[in-house]
């Protein structure tokens, strides 16, 4: 038998745990968006995903870091270098334009995104999983 | 501190990182520690709870790193070596750091077992 503050306890933490999973999964979802944009060459809206989604990353990992496993932790942080080196890399002087880019260059701004795609995914999957396995009480 | 960091300003590195680092080339190098490919990391656990992964760089036509760690079993960052960013290779002073170089020489052992792996394989299925 448990009591109610254990009860609320079991609450908060798949509260908690769902969040997580929701902040992963939009996290994910920002990236591919992204890569839709990269696709499209609009440079100015990349760049101002870009900056945003290297923003959002660190705001993400640090909220939710008591639930990361150790890889991911790291694995997450290499996504971040990875997203700060596309936001480097995002053409300057075409901005505004829909100019195109050599087919490479774009290749690899998309490879960086869908680092972050896939690790955020995976936490996303993972927490949601466990989410729904913790017994209720 | 990073790795990166100590490269940038020129601290050294603590001499038992690089000790441990090169413990772990050392043993590779003798097939004593296996390494798993997780995704876009490669990891191996030791004795002790200790986890050690390579965070995989994201490149088109080569294999690199981006991130080294090692883990003791409540997850402490034991050691933690960022690849040098273009800072630092500007600043020619990733080469000089210790640490660093032990770290490319692991990366390049544990890619090469994957390829005797992929060897045994091939001669595996010759022989059916």
């Amino acid at each position: 038998m448990k009591t109610a503050r254990q009860a609320q306890k079991i609450v908060e933490k798949k509260l908690l745990r769902h969040m997580a999973t929701q902040g992963f999964a939009a996290l994910a979802s920002d990236a591919m968006a992204v890569t839709e944009k990269i696709r499209a060459g609009d440079w100015m809206v990349v760049a101002e995903l870009g900056d945003n989604l290297g923003r959002r990353v660190g705001e993400t990992r640090g909220a939710w870091q008591q639930l990361l496993r150790p890889l991911e932790k790291d694995k997450l942080d290499g996504a971040a270098t990875s997203i700060q080196q596309f936001s480097d890399s995002i053409p300057i002087a075409s901005q505004g334009n829909e100019s195109r880019e050599p087919e490479e260059k774009i290749q690899l701004m998309l490879a960086r995104c869908r680092s972050l795609v896939n690790i955020a995914s995976e936490i996303a999957g993972r927490l949601g999983v466990q989410s729904i396995q913790e017994p209720e009480e | 501190m990073s790795a990166r960091y100590n490269a940038l300003v020129q601290f050294p590195d603590d001499p038992r990182q690089v000790e441990l680092v090169k413990g772990l080339l050392e043993k590779t190098q003798q097939g004593k520690i296996g390494w798993v490919k997780q995704g876009t990391a490669v990891t191996t656990s030791l004795p002790n709870g200790i986890a050690v992964n390579f965070v995989l760089a994201t490149a088109l036509l080569s294999d690199s790193w981006q991130l080294f760690t090692v883990r003791d079993k409540q997850g402490n960052e034991l050691v933690r070596v960022d690849s040098p960013g273009v800072f630092a290779i500007i600043a020619g002073s990733a080469i000089t750091s210790p640490l660093l170089a032990a770290t490319n020489e692991l990366f390049t052992a544990v890619h090469g077992p994957k390829i005797d792996d992929l060897d045994r394989a091939i001669e595996s299925v010759k022989k059916l």
